[in-house]
C-alpha cells in the first residue's frame, strides 16, 4: 500500500490533534508552522514527522519540503488570506490533489468556495450553529450543521410519554427529506429498517434538510 | 490618468502607499474610500483629502460590502501584507466583476499564484531595486 502524504500548516491544537491521528493511520506528515516553541515540541513529540518552521505562504518553504503532488494539504492558520493563498498555491502550484483550509470568519466561507477551494471550515460557524440549537431546543443532545446548514445531522431523545414509542418506523410518518439512520439503545447501536421499534429513551441519530428540520424535531419529540 | 473622473476608487489599506495614492487621486477629484483596520492609519491623508475613510478587516467579505467596495470600478489593494492584498485582489475581480484591480506585492515569490489568476500586481521591491539600480548607473 502506499503511503498518503499530508501536510498541515498552522494551527496549534488542532494540528497537534490531528498530525498525531495520522500518524497513527501510517500517513507521512509534514507539519509547517511560524512558532519555533511550538515546532520543537512537535518535532519532540512526533520523530516520525517532518517539522519545520516559517511562514507557511513561501513557495519556497513548500519547494524545500517537496509537498508537490501531495494528497492532503490542510491550511490552518489564523488568518484568512493567509490560508486563500497557502491553499491555491498547494492546489494550483504544487498540484496537491486534495487541499482543506479552514477561515476565522464564517462570511469567507462562500467566497473561498467560489474561489476554488472547495473544502472550508469554518469551526466558529460550525460551533455557533451547535450552540444556538442545544440552547433553543432541549431534547436534541447533538447537532451537527452540514453544507452551511442546508443538512443536519441530529441527535434526539425519544420521550417516554411520546407517541412514536412502540412503533415501528414504517409506521411512522416522518417527514419527508429526513431519515432515521441510526438508534441509540443504551450501548447498543442500530442501524434500522422499516420493522425497527423505536422505544422510549432510545436516541435517534436524524438527517434532516432545512425544511424538514423543525417538522422532525416536533414529530419525534411530541408525535403530533 | 485614467479614462473618467467618474469612477469610484477603493482603496484597501492606509498604508505609506495608499495614503499617497488617495491625496494624489483626491486632488484629481475622484470619488474615493480607504479602508483600514485601524484608524490611526488615516492620519496619514492630508488636509486636502476628500474622501470617505471606512474602518474595517479587509480579510473579512462582508466588510467589503459593508464598505461597498463591491461597487467600485477601480479597486487598489495595498495593505501591508501581500496575502491580503492577493486575497482582497482575487475577491473584487473575480467575485464582484470590478472593473480594474491593481495588487501590491512585496515577495516577488508571490508572483507566479497573481499569474495564475491574473491579478495585475505591482512588484515594489523589483520597482525599488530597478530605482536602485539605475541610480548606480545600471550595474546593479
Amino acid at each position: 500500500m502506499r503511503t498518503y502524504r499530508v501536510v498541515v500548516v498552522g494551527g496549534r491544537k488542532k494540528a497537534d490533534y490531528i498530525v498525531s491521528s495520522l500518524l497513527k493511520r501510517k500517513m507521512s506528515v509534514t507539519v509547517i508552522n511560524d512558532t519555533e516553541d511550538f515546532c520543537l515540541e512537535m518535532s519532540h513529540k512526533y520523530p516520525h514527522a517532518i517539522v519545520a518552521c516559517g511562514d507557511g505562504t513561501k513557495p519556497f518553504l513548500y519547494e524545500d519540503l517537496h509537498i508537490e503532488n501531495a494528497d492532503i494539504f490542510i491550511a490552518m492558520m489564523p488568518s484568512d488570506a493567509d490560508n486563500l493563498v497557502a491553499a491555491q498555491m498547494a492546489k494550483e502550484q504544487f498540484s496537491v490533489q486534495r487541499v482543506f483550509c479552514t477561515v476565522s470568519n464564517p462570511g469567507n466561507v462562500e467566497m473561498f468556495k467560489k474561489l476554488g477551494i472547495k473544502n472550508v471550515i469554518s469551526s466558529t460557524y460550525i460551533v455557533s450553529k451547535m450552540i444556538e440549537q442545544l440552547a433553543s431546543i432541549k431534547e436534541i443532545d447533538n447537532y451537527l450543521p452540514l453544507e452551511n446548514g442546508k443538512v443536519a445531522v441530529l441527535e434526539l431523545k425519544i420521550e417516554e410519554d411520546s407517541k412514536v414509542s412502540n412503533k415501528k418506523l414504517n409506521q411512522l410518518t416522518l417527514p419527508k427529506e429526513s431519515i432515521i439512520a441510526c438508534i441509540i439503545r443504551k450501548t447498543q447501536t442500530i442501524i434500522p429498517n422499516g420493522d425497527t421499534v423505536l422505544m422510549a429513551y432510545d436516541k435517534c441519530v436524524v438527517v434532516v434538510n432545512e425544511k424538514s428540520k423543525d417538522e422532525v424535531i416536533a414529530y419525534l419529540t411530541t408525535g403530533a | 490618468m485614467f479614462e473618467s473622473k467618474n469612477k469610484k476608487v477603493a482603496i484597501i489599506g492606509c498604508s505609506r502607499l495608499g495614503a499617497t495614492i488617495a491625496n494624489r487621486l483626491s486632488l484629481l477629484e475622484y470619488p474615493i474610500t480607504v479602508l483600514d483596520k485601524e484608524e490611526g492609519s488615516f492620519r496619514k491623508l492630508s488636509d486636502t483629502y476628500s474622501g470617505y475613510t471606512f474602518v474595517a478587516d479587509a480579510e473579512s467579505v462582508k466588510s467589503l460590502y459593508e464598505a461597498r467596495v463591491n461597487e467600485a470600478d477601480i479597486v487598489i489593494a495595498v495593505t501591508d501584507n501581500d496575502n491580503v492584498n492577493i486575497m482582497v485582489s482575487e475577491v473584487c475581480s473575480r467575485i464582484f466583476g470590478v472593473e480594474k484591480v491593481l495588487c501590491r506585492i512585496y515577495d516577488s515569490s508571490k508572483e507566479p499564484l497573481c499569474r495564475q489568476y491574473q491579478i495585475h500586481f505591482i512588484d515594489t521591491s523589483k520597482l525599488s531595486a530597478m530605482e536602485f539600480e539605475k541610480a548606480l548607473g545600471g550595474f546593479l
